[in-house]
């Protein structure tokens, strides 16, 4: 599961604070926070690149490895968390991947802020890949999973 | 990693009652701020000022007692080593177009002022001597001016260890008594090194004599300082200090070797001698400025990493506690102290 | 600050906690940063450097928490530490609408199955000491570290020729050279604003009063009741720094609460001011220059000695 959420330093999509020497330097990479049991699982390295894959996108995050994203039991299942900061984009003095970029864009009706907060995902280490690979890779994953532009949407 | 403590183990503690030391840092990053200087430029002028007072004395030695050629050497030496001293404190500022600013004031609770009021009398004198003697011409004055040096040249030699030991650095305070004689003694190396190495071979023999006890005075000094500072000495023996320091007595012993053989009939008299003695001098030298730069890097290596600063001082607060609650006055502990 | 200064040790007597202060009796004003609010929020980072210009200084992800600025520096003036603890949760479970005291920063349950012990995250805003046995201050061999009338310790910067003695002086690690300068920096107590009766930036910005700014007794006598209230509310691990007159920098300008030991946090548990072993370092390099002089007066001894005893010709 990833959870999205704000940082201090940040605001909302970045765009005003990622320009901003001072903003950038506190929190300089778009990162993901991943407990150590799933670090362990997913051999991701602290400081390290990972690649988060959903059946829409794939984005690649810096890893760090907390106590405080903690691995929960979901109906006696272990359910672990992937967090993901959404501040990050392609413009500015810090740039990085968008977290958003992994959810279709479903915005509330009055600010349209993206609403979706938290979903599956996977997160395998190293950096995604570039151009054409990187939908071929989503790709793979829909159609291991049985994913299609339908799911979801069937009474 | 994210649990934000790094526990490792202490190092040897000097005393063996007090417990080997837990030891917590902030992520591994140092507590203090490691000295900015330049090797080159600061361990470089720490040899120069040991080589320059340490000739100054022996210039005025040699003028006492008729050795006009060790004279020469000597004044000459110490000019040199004083001009380019001088150079290299400059070329270290931050900004060296303000190097007039060190004048404006002074302050005994800085040894880095007091060292620029002792350089700016001393190097006018070691400058005017050399050139009274080089010249020739008036002799009077050269004569006051080698005097004027020799008065100033073993606190010259002396002060930089003062310097260095009033910094918060461990391997470099927890030393302060001890290193004024490593400098000093380091100082008589060179001096007695750059005698050996130019004067004349029958002039050279005080030379000889102050290098010999320059070098016994420096190792004494050098080991008794290690063995009392306890864990603090460590990097004096390890990593780049610690390279530095085993080249500075392995140069040291070849070259005091090579100077009392100097001294001794079993060198036959003329080139073999004298190839022997420049060799020993040189070495002798190079001992010092192996031991300046030894001691430079020790300093930043025990800046650098956390334990050193960490440890000793945990171990004296709990020192301090156990005193406090042995005598019952039954103190607050850490709780107020902090 | 006069141009001769030759003082080493206490300052004179008569002075509150041995400061020199000017006529006209402004008294010492400084900083209690009580950590146990401190949320993390860096407010105090980006106002300090937006007011003084500091610039920014790297853009590194550390894994340091979420400490990317490492610690105090040249440009680093206000300096955010982060620590992740597994503690034993202190203050029980199920007060929070009955405590008075307040919440320590972040006693948290963890695991969400798992629930086992606790997660503490610890967070501090760091800053310069402004010690009353300041070591900078001491060892400045041009006079630009100088104290204010507000008993803090600034470094001019039109002095200031980048000799960097101050840096290995600091017991704390706080001052530092900027490269492309040449010169020292660090805090300043905001200065310029003290001398528009506004407060320091940092304590403007801080959103829960965590940084305070007042005369330094007065912050002394909040601090030590603040404590009493944590100790009574559980948190027994909440201790004072840098508040002791009595400690090896004659007490800080600038104190802190704290909910851990000081070097958890990067501060050195029993700071002195090197200052203090100056008289008996300088009779040690007397006592070897006088050494020095004898070994080389032997030198020419031996030598003469050698000759009287007939030892073969002048060598």
């Amino acid at each position: 599961m990833a959870t999205t959420y704000r940082l201090t330093e940040h605001h909302t999509a970045g765009g005003m604070s990622r320009w901003l020497p001072y903003l950038a330097e506190l929190q300089p990479e778009f990162f993901c926070e991943v407990s150590p049991e799933l670090a362990a699982e997913r051999c991701l390295v602290h400081l390290g690149w990972a690649t988060i894959v959903t059946a829409r996108n794939a984005v690649e995050a810096r890893v760090l490895i907390t106590q405080r994203i903690p691995a929960l039991t979901v109906a006696g299942r272990r359910l672990h968390q992937v967090g993901l900061p959404y501040h990050w984009g392609w413009a500015g003095y810090s740039t990085g991947d968008s977290a958003n970029d992994l959810v279709e864009i479903s915005l509330d009706p009055n600010v349209h802020i993206q609403e979706d907060k938290a979903f599956a995902c996977d997160i395998r280490p190293g950096r995604r890949p570039r151009g054409a690979a990187r939908p071929a890779l989503v790709r793979e994953y829909r159609r291991r999973a049985g994913i299609t532009e339908r799911t979801g949407t069937a009474p | 990693m994210s649990d934000g403590r790094w526990r490792r183990r202490g190092g040897r503690a000097e005393r063996p009652m007090v417990p080997r030391a837990e030891f917590t840092s902030y992520y591994g990053k140092p507590v203090l701020n490691p000295p900015v200087w330049k090797g080159r430029d600061i361990a470089g002028y720490f040899f120069l000022g040991g080589l320059a007072g340490g000739s100054s004395l022996l210039a005025a030695g040699a003028d006492l007692t008729g050795r006009p050629g060790l004279s020469r050497v000597a004044k000459t030496g110490a000019c040199a080593a004083g001009l380019v001293s001088l150079a290299a404190l400059i070329h270290d500022l931050g900004r060296p177009a303000r190097f007039i600013n060190m004048m404006r004031v002074f302050k005994v609770t800085s040894p880095m002022s007091v060292g620029t009021w002792l350089l700016s009398g001393y190097i006018p004198a070691a400058a005017v001597a050399a050139a009274t003697a080089l010249t020739g011409r008036l002799p009077r004055l050269g004569a006051a001016a080698t005097a004027g040096a020799a008065a100033l040249g073993p606190a010259v030699a002396a002060y930089t260890a003062a310097l260095i030991s009033d910094t918060a650095v461990p391997a470099w305070h927890d030393g302060y008594p001890e290193m004024p004689f490593v400098f000093t003694g380091s100082g008589a190396m060179a001096a007695g090194g750059l005698g050996l190495l130019a004067a004349p071979a029958g002039e050279s023999g005080p030379a000889r004599n102050l290098a010999l006890l320059g070098q016994v005075m420096e190792m004494l000094a050098f080991e008794r300082m290690t063995r009392r500072i306890g864990m603090v000495a460590e990097p004096y023996r390890a990593g780049r200090g610690g390279a530095y320091m085993r080249a500075g007595q392995v140069l040291g012993a070849l070259g005091a070797t090579g100077a009392a053989l100097t001294g001794t009939p079993l060198l036959p008299a003329g080139r073999p001698r004298r190839v022997v003695a420049a060799a020993a001098g040189a070495a002798l030298m190079g001992a010092s400025v192996a031991t300046r730069l030894g001691v430079f890097h020790a300093g930043i290596a025990s800046a650098r990493d956390p334990r050193y600063t960490v440890v000793p001082q945990r171990q004296r607060l709990e020192e301090r506690a156990r005193a406090r609650a042995g005598t019952g006055t039954g103190g607050h502990g850490r709780e107020i102290r902090g | 600050m006069t141009a001769i200064d030759v003082q080493i040790g206490p300052r004179p007597a008569g002075q509150p906690d041995g400061m020199d202060s000017y006529p006209g009796g402004q008294p010492r004003m400084g900083f209690f940063t009580d950590t146990s609010v401190c949320i993390g929020c860096k407010a105090c980072e980006v106002a300090c450097k937006e007011w003084n210009g500091v610039p920014e200084d790297g853009l590194v992800l550390t894994g340091m928490s979420y400490d990317n600025s490492v610690g105090l520096g040249a440009d680093t003036w206000r300096h955010v530490a982060f620590i992740e603890q597994q503690r034993p949760v202190s203050v029980p479970d199920g007060d929070p609408a009955g405590d008075p005291a307040g919440d320590p920063a972040g006693d948290a349950d963890a695991g969400g199955g798992d629930g086992d012990g606790g997660l503490r995250w610890l967070m501090s805003s760091d800053v310069c000491k402004h010690c009353t046995h300041a070591a900078c201050l001491d060892v400045c061999p041009t006079g630009a570290l100088m104290r204010t009338e507000f008993g803090s310790v600034v470094v001019q910067a039109d002095v200031c020729n980048g000799c960097g003695y101050c840096i290995p002086a600091c017991p704390y690690g706080v001052i530092d050279q900027r490269k492309e300068d040449g010169r020292a920096w660090k805090c300043t107590l905001c200065y310029d604003r003290l001398g528009a009766g506004m407060e320091p930036a940092c304590a403007k910005a801080c959103p829960t009063d965590s940084i305070q700014f007042g005369p330094l007794d007065e912050l002394r006598e909040r601090a030590a009741a603040r404590v009493d209230r944590l100790h009574e509310a559980g948190e027994a691990s909440a201790r004072l720094y840098g508040h002791d007159p009595g400690d090896g920098v004659g007490g800080d300008g600038a104190f802190f609460l704290l909910l851990d030991e000081p070097e958890v946090y990067g501060l050195p548990p029993d700071p002195v001011v090197t200052t203090r072993d100056l008289p008996s370092m300088w009779r040690h390099a007397g006592a070897a220059a006088l050494t020095l002089a004898g070994l080389a007066a032997a030198s020419f001894a031996a030598g003469a000695l050698g000759e009287r005893l007939g030892l073969g010709g002048r060598r």
